[in-house]
């Protein structure tokens, strides 16, 4: 399959209001799966500790917003091949931190946090391709005691 | 003042009398002897002669401020050229810019440094730049209110920018791509490029192009021998680093304001030694395959070929070039 081809999947998807689309062809199998931006939860809806306990938030309403990926390509969780990742999920982060880089064609786009909040999930793993517009990671919560 | 008072040695032929400077300038005699003195500490060959004055001997290959700023005054580049800063040592020069203010959305802002401590390749490796025989500097762009996709292909850009730089210099250079400028004569690497971008929102807020050329190394560490090349070794020629800067920021500021019609992408595509080859594609998780690559496209990426003949769309990973050296499989 190619990437033009799930690019207009991705557009069907989105006219249709569809969250998840798969697909069976000759061998091969694809999953889309859309992640709706929500608005922003009451400043009380999340607390530090509870970041961690992903299945309660799955259970209760998404809360936070989303960061998207600004470009195709590669997305590294850290600085460099043996450093920390930037964050975590529980990580505390303010506008302006550094969350990942998208690398493409030798280019390092560095995502940086446009919230306050604590990163509450991340939805790709590290060196996974990512599409313009594929939601990275969510970020939510109060962190003011 | 030494901004000035190098300028003044620059443009005479002969001596320089020391009355004459302090007149020029508005300064005390003892000022101008002092800063002489200071010149020379920094490495300037200063002819200092009684009753006839100072005089600057040969063009030294010198990095400074004052350096630069004569260059680009002369190349016509000051404008295009707004902040200028160089360091002895710093770990690397697009952490300069990165930390660097202000910034016309038309102009570029230049951070050069003499050595790099921890100079970079892609993904953190390091990239041998901790000696003085080299070029290291970033470009720091800070355009107004664009997307990130529109300067995705921006360390291209750059790449064309110095590969015809580096032709301007006599060296026959040709793109691996993305990034890689390689000597074709050798087959070695002269220098590469990385760009990085700091967005906000969905808005560029900085455009850092690293740039490393080798300009005057006469050998490498052997682990890099027969991978990286020089200059001086392409091209026998002694060039200062001032000299090669000035050659890729006159390309550069030529085809910048025209980066957004991509219309560069041809030339690219025409430098570009990747195209037509037998490649090795290794992502940076997973396993590597081979290929030809048949096509650059519009966004500027690379079409592969594989053995089956299914295409894929590259964008990212490492790619090296079978039969080439600088570029080992």
């Amino acid at each position: 399959m190619q990437i033009d081809e799930i690019g207009k999947l991705m557009e069907f998807m989105k006219a249709n209001d569809l969250n998840v689309l798969e697909l069976e062809e000759g061998g091969s199998r694809l999953l889309l799966e859309r992640h709706m931006p929500t608005v922003p939860a009451s400043a009380s809806a999340v607390l530090p500790q509870a970041a961690a306990a992903s299945d309660a938030l799955d259970s209760a309403e998404k809360s936070g917003q989303l960061i998207l990926s600004p470009v195709v390509g590669v997305f590294y969780e850290s600085p460099a091949q043996d450093a920390e990742p930037f964050v975590q999920v529980g990580s505390v982060v303010e506008v302006g931190s550094p969350l990942c880089i998208i690398e493409a064609m030798k280019l390092m786009n560095e995502v940086s946090s446009a919230f306050d909040g604590i990163v509450l999930e991340i939805f790709v793993e590290n060196g996974q391709r990512v599409e313009y517009g594929q939601p990275l990671m969510r970020i939510g919560g109060d962190v003011s005691c | 003042m030494k901004l000035k008072i190098l300028q003044i040695l620059k443009n005479k032929q002969g001596y320089a009398s020391g009355e004459q400077i302090s007149r020029q300038l508005g300064v005390t005699r003892t000022a101008v002897w002092k800063t002489v003195n200071s010149l020379r500490k920094e490495g300037y060959p200063i002819d200092a002669v009684p009753n006839r004055g100072y005089r600057l001997v040969g063009e030294p290959d010198i990095l400074s401020t004052a350096e630069i700023r004569i260059h680009l005054q002369r190349a016509g580049l000051d404008r295009f050229v707004g902040t200028v800063a160089f360091k002895q040592k710093t770990d690397s020069t697009n952490q300069m810019a990165r930390f660097a203010d202000g910034q016309q959305p038309n102009q570029v802002g230049l951070f050069v440094a003499e050595q790099q401590t921890a100079g970079r390749g892609r993904r953190g490796r390091n990239w041998h730049s901790d000696h003085k025989e080299g070029l290291w500097f970033s470009l720091l762009i800070r355009p107004k209110q664009m997307s990130a996709e529109h300067f995705s292909c921006m360390t291209l850009f750059a790449g064309l920018c110095v590969a015809e730089a580096l032709n301007d210099l006599g060296i026959n250079t040709g793109i691996k791509w993305p990034n890689d400028l390689i000597a074709i004569a050798s087959g070695r690497k002269l220098g590469g490029i990385l760009t990085e971008m700091i967005l906000e929102d969905s808005d560029v807020r900085s455009l850092i192009v690293g740039i490393g050329i080798n300009v005057a190394a006469k050998k490498f560490p052997e682990d890099l021998t027969n991978l990286a090349t020089s200059i001086f070794l392409e091209s026998g020629n002694h060039f200062t680093r001032a000299e090669v800067l000035i050659t890729i920021l006159h390309r550069f500021a030529e085809r910048f304001p025209a980066y957004g019609d991509f219309r560069w992408l041809a030339d690219y595509r025409s430098n570009c030694l990747t195209l037509g080859r037998e490649i090795k594609v290794s992502p940076a998780f997973g396993t590597p395959w081979t290929g030809r690559a048949i096509h650059l496209n519009d966004d500027g990426e690379l079409l592969v070929e594989d053995a089956n003949g299914v295409r894929h769309v590259v964008r990212s990973g490492e790619v090296s070039i079978r039969g080439l050296p600088g570029c080992k499989m």
